[in-house]
């Protein structure tokens, strides 16, 4: 009897970080080499991106199998869950027996490959999802770092706060910061203020489709190059910087909720 | 002596009957072995290749056979496609488009699945949602097209494209880019393309679509656009590709069911079934005029069929379960696996 009382408490304990809707990690989550909206050589990372070392992976949540796709180079997944999302398991090795219902955590097959990918479909709003939001939070995670910010003035880029004045107008800015490697929190927002003005932000929670291309909903529209140029570098393009003195500040907010942010103080001189 | 001449007079009624009225034995099919060309292990390429060189694969090699079925070249890669006179190789760094001879035609740094639909290029990451249409003369991108789902149908004819989706779209894009058609049928449980094919004129579209049902759906360019003019439950539930193409010169559609192959006549939308040998792995209009040819596998060996316009089977044989592909070439009926290219001459005498 004491013993159901002790059980049933743990689990009303338990349950406020269990949401129905988190699913489990197909994988360890410590085998995480990229994330969501990383830049690659093929654009946007649609997935997380897990290191393949012939370990197991299991269904995100319950499905229905609705596309098997086996092929020498890594068989493709695509399970068809109740609410609406599709999971999408590439570059694994697929269950020879696999059909018909999956249960939540059911073994679906091994990695193979160098990597294999997870992705999660929204099928109603027509979107990539970022699998982080949808899956139970990692713990101990070291918060992302800025490292600089950069000013492009034509060919030339200038380190913000080195001293010098930056011209007034519109300038891409560069952002380098470290985050989304293995036990670092994964960056969801950054945001870019301007004598304490919002002159920049980015989301990298969806990615959806627009004539024919893959775009970040950010939540504006942003094609591949406007979120990290040619040189695969963050930047927020065409940032407005109106004259004066004050403080450039970045702000990150990671995958835990958590917020960095850096701030320089800078001139804006006018003129170019 | 009453029997031995019954017997006797039931003989020379038989002799007579067959002299008055001879058996027609009609015209006989005849397939005849010419020879077996192996792939070899070094390119014969000697820079001389003739312009009518018939590409022909058979597994990660493609071959160019002249016209008379010797090997006048041959390439090996993980990943390659060819048409008339020119082949497309994966390597490392992107895609080589290459005269049949070898020369460099164009180098694309892009390091896709090279494809071809009725000798048109196109370089591919299905499972990542990516094609691209590329014109093999240059190796000029034509469009690029990027979705978010899985890309599970290509096929290629006339200045048009049909690309299937796993949300259960299709899209036409012509050879701008520009897409013509984007359809969804909807009308089962999950939506899902599974299947596809494209007429040779562009005009026709058959497609193997939903789960539950699972359900074939045929458009049809209209004034107005394509629009659907038949469609039925094909009793299936495939969870994978399944094959999907028009025959007998578009006058029919065949796609794979669990039973052998469905035929629609494209007149009459009558469905027929048609046996086959194991699952589908290939089929063409050939090796003859009205001639259809299967090449079916159940993965422990391989069955090639034949049949006349009639439906009437005219050949029917067992064959190793390596064999990955057929080809017609004039009345040549080419049996391909990894090692080698079988080259038979069939006629009706």
């Amino acid at each position: 009897m004491r013993m159901g009382i002790r059980l049933a408490s743990a689990l009303l304990l338990l349950w406020p970080v269990l949401p129905a809707s988190a699913g489990l990690w197909p994988d360890d989550a410590s085998a995480l080499v990229a994330s969501f909206a990383a830049p690659s050589p093929e654009g946007f990372t649609r997935s997380l991106v897990f290191r393949s070392e012939g370990q197991r992976v299991t269904s995100w949540n319950a499905g229905e199998v609705l596309w098997i796709e086996r092929s020498g180079g890594g068989d493709t997944l695509v399970l068809d869950h109740d609410d609406g999302f599709r999971s999408v398991y590439r570059g694994i090795e697929v269950r020879p027996d696999l059909s018909g219902s999956v249960s939540a955590g059911e073994m679906i097959g091994y990695a193979a490959g160098s990597d294999w990918r997870f992705e999660i479909v929204d099928d109603e709003r027509d979107s990539i999802i970022d699998p982080l939001t949808l899956l139970p939070s990692r713990s101990g995670l070291a918060a992302p770092r800025v490292e600089r910010l950069l000013v492009v003035l034509g060919s030339d880029r200038r380190v913000v706060g080195d001293g010098s004045p930056i011209p007034s107008g519109r300038r891409d800015i560069i952002v380098e910061l470290s985050g989304g490697e293995a036990g670092t929190g994964v960056p969801v927002e950054i945001s870019l203020y301007w004598v304490g003005v919002r002159v920049g932000g980015i989301r990298f929670d969806a990615l959806s489709e627009d004539g024919g291309a893959v775009i970040l909903e950010a939540p504006d529209p942003r094609r591949f190059d406007q979120v990290y140029g040619d040189d695969g570098a963050l930047r927020f393009p065409g940032v407005m910087l109106n004259a004066g003195r004050g403080n450039l500040e970045l702000r990150v907010e990671d995958e835990t909720g958590r917020v960095v942010s850096r701030t320089w103080s800078v001139t804006v001189s006018s003129g170019s | 002596m009453k029997k031995r001449g019954v017997f006797l007079i039931g003989l020379i009624v038989i002799s007579v009957y067959y002299f008055l009225f001879p058996r027609g034995s009609g015209p006989e099919f005849v397939l005849q072995p010419i020879a077996v060309t192996p792939f070899g292990d070094d390119a014969p390429t000697d820079g001389r290749i003739s312009a009518s060189a018939v590409a022909v694969r058979g597994g990660e090699r493609i071959g160019f056979l002249d016209d008379e079925g010797a090997l006048a070249a041959y390439f090996r890669a993980d990943a390659l496609a060819a048409g008339d006179g020119w082949i497309a190789l994966r390597g490392p760094e992107g895609v080589d488009i290459r005269d049949a001879d070898g020369r460099l035609r164009a180098r694309l740094n892009r390091p896709m699945q090279p494809e071809t639909h009725r000798g048109r290029l196109y370089l591919g990451h299905r499972a990542a949602g990516r094609l691209l249409g590329v014109d093999p003369r240059n190796g000029a991108v034509l469009w690029e097209r990027e979705y978010l789902v899985p890309i599970t149908v290509v096929d290629g004819s006339a200045d048009r494209t049909l690309i299937g989706l796993l949300d259960g779209r299709i899209q036409l894009v012509d050879d701008d880019g520009r897409v013509l058609l984007d359809y969804q049928p909807g009308g089962s449980r999950l939506e899902a393309v599974y299947g596809g094919a494209l007429s040779a004129d562009g005009r026709r579209i058959a497609i193997v679509s939903g789960l539950d049902p699972q359900r074939f759906i045929l458009l049809e360019e209209r004034k107005n656009g394509y629009r659907p003019v038949s469609h039925h439950s094909t009793e299936t539930d495939y969870r994978r590709r399944v094959a999907v193409g028009f025959v007998r010169s578009d006058a029919e559609v065949l796609y794979e069911r669990s039973d052998g192959v469905a035929d629609v006549a494209l007149e009459s939308f009558e469905v027929r079934r048609l046996e086959a040998p194991g699952r589908p792995v290939a089929w063409m209009d050939g090796p003859l005029d009205g001639f259809l040819t299967i090449l079916g596998s159940d993965g422990d060996e391989a069955a090639l069929r034949m049949v006349a316009s009639n439906d009437r089977m005219m050949f029917h044989s067992i064959l190793p379960s390596r064999v990955s592909g057929i080809q017609s070439v004039g009345d040549k009926l080419l049996i391909v696996d990894e090692n080698r290219i079988a080259i038979l001459e069939s006629a009706v005498r």
